[in-house]
């Protein structure tokens, strides 16, 4: 399941929504939801120590990490974010 | 219960977890175990005396610590719960109908929107007294003395980009020019990261305890020389049978319960800044010249203020030619357990004049605990980010 933190207005970055979650899988493994975010047009970069991805697709910016806590920003309305995260639970 | 940790322990933990916590300019992480030590024996104390303010009393001796530090009389100091309440209890208790009430162009939002708010029935007054470098511009001070301001309210330290700013000799200026002038020095980002006791010719003075003091939230010394009407009306402990709140001048802004655990680890954390500053100073300066020499190699930041050692504290902030610091920059870091600001951190007048009122600043903020090995894994993670940001903007 997608545990969602509140969602909020990017502070000083007006008309955009922001939100912290946790894909709480048990078996969440960073590789195989590469994959899966690409197959959703994510353009993936993948760096740091520890590793996280940064996904960037047209509609919102992504950092998701190996524990599964993420960040979504950009995002234009509640409605698209929410769509984004019904995207995402197909992938659990 | 199982849950209940001793503070050392939960310290451990985080220590264990390998964060590195950039962001004291906000407040502190984590706190000192000084400050954790005095909160937690004052929980446990039995709450008796604090109300009182006669010599010799648990409060009042509180008071002649800090005002010691200060260089000022025990009866000016005030604890209050945090400095927005105090700054809000200055400009707000000295605004009268008509009068004049002046800010700097450094003001952060705690003082602005008090000011703003009184719009209505006072003459709000903006001195930009500081140019886009950050030097002090005498004349736009002398234009605004001209019109005989009741109170002035400075900034004493940046807390964009760290700059320390000439406040006692602007003191000095005001004094000599505009007698009848009350001035309000906002020390927020002051103490514990400079001596405060420069700061003792303002009237009016005010700190919190939980940014550089790496004390516990929920306490702030006021100092006040001069009689405030209360913002707040309740119980002061004494006279009670009368319904005129104030009479006693020397509690009216401490009503209420007082928050003694975290007013007695604020004075402890003080006296520790005090004895220890120039060690964290130096310190303080050295992390600063390592992070300012750090980010010349980094392609697409640019440091926004003075160069380290000069008039200034461990306040960073960084120009990004590439994506927003509080989108992009600042949740990337936060995924290498970095943790920093990102945006206009309530100082809107600042970032207006450096043009960053749409994307703000990535900001660094240091505190004595911070160390080497944090700088370099921040410099690390920057250089990473840097190298792909502009692809990921599209």
């Amino acid at each position: 399941m997608i545990c969602l933190h509140d969602i909020k207005p990017c502070s000083d970055y007006q008309g955009k929504l922001q939100v912290e979650g946790t894909i709480d899988k048990e078996s969440f493994s960073l590789e195989r939801f590469e994959a899966f975010l690409q197959a959703m047009d994510f353009t993936v970069f993948s760096l740091g120590n520890p590793k996280v991805l940064i996904c960037r697709r047209k509609d919102c910016m992504l950092f998701v990490r190996a524990n599964g806590i993420f960040t979504i920003s950009e995002v234009s309305s509640e409605k698209e974010l929410l769509q984004i995260i019904d995207e995402i639970e197909v992938f659990l | 219960m199982d849950n209940l940790q001793h503070p050392q322990t939960i310290l451990q933990e985080y220590a264990e977890k390998d964060i590195v916590y950039l962001n004291y300019a906000a407040t502190s992480f984590p706190k000192s175990l000084i400050a954790l030590h005095s909160f937690y024996k004052n929980i446990c104390s039995l709450p008796e005396g604090s109300r009182q303010n006669q010599s010799n009393t648990h409060m009042h001796i509180l008071k002649k610590r800090a005002a010691n530090i200060l260089h000022i009389q025990p009866e000016h100091v005030f604890f209050t719960h945090s400095a927005t309440v105090g700054l809000n209890q200055v400009i707000k208790g000295a605004a009268r109908n008509g009068c004049r009430l002046a800010i700097d162009n450094r003001s952060h939002n705690a003082v602005i929107r008090s000011w703003h708010s009184l719009a209505d029935r006072c003459q709000c007054m903006l001195a930009s007294i500081y140019d886009e470098k950050d030097q002090f511009i005498e004349e736009k001070l002398l234009e605004i003395l001209a019109k005989s301001p009741d109170l002035l309210c400075l900034t004493h330290i940046s807390n964009v980009n760290g700059s320390i700013y000439p406040v006692p000799e602007i003191i000095s200026l005001v004094r000599s020019l505009s007698p009848s002038t009350s001035i309000l020095v906002d020390a927020s980002q002051s103490a514990g990261a400079v001596s405060l006791a420069s700061l003792n010719e303002a009237d009016f003075l005010v700190f919190p305890s939980h940014k550089h003091l790496h004390s516990v939230p929920g306490a702030a010394i006021l100092v006040a020389k001069k009689r405030l009407e209360p913002i707040i009306s309740g119980g002061t402990g004494s006279h009670s049978m009368a319904t005129e709140t104030f009479e006693e001048n020397d509690l009216f802004a401490e009503v209420g319960t007082m928050n003694v655990p975290a007013i007695v680890a604020l004075i402890d954390s003080l006296e520790f800044a005090e004895a220890n500053l120039n060690q964290h100073r130096k310190a303080e300066d050295d992390l600063t010249s390592q992070f300012i020499e750090g980010i010349k190699s980094i392609h697409g930041l640019s440091l926004i203020g003075r160069k380290a050692y000069e008039k200034r504290v461990a306040i960073i902030a960084l120009r990004t030619e590439f994506g927003f610091p509080e989108i992009h920059w600042a949740p990337f870091l936060k995924t290498q357990n970095i943790f920093v600001r990102g945006g206009l951190h309530c100082s809107p007048l600042h970032h207006k004049q450096l043009g960053l009122s749409q994307s703000g600043t990535l900001r660094f903020s240091l505190g004595w605990n911070s160390t080497s090995e944090h700088v370099a894994k921040a410099l690390n993670a920057l250089q990473e980010f840097s190298a792909i940001v502009k692809k990921v903007l599209l």
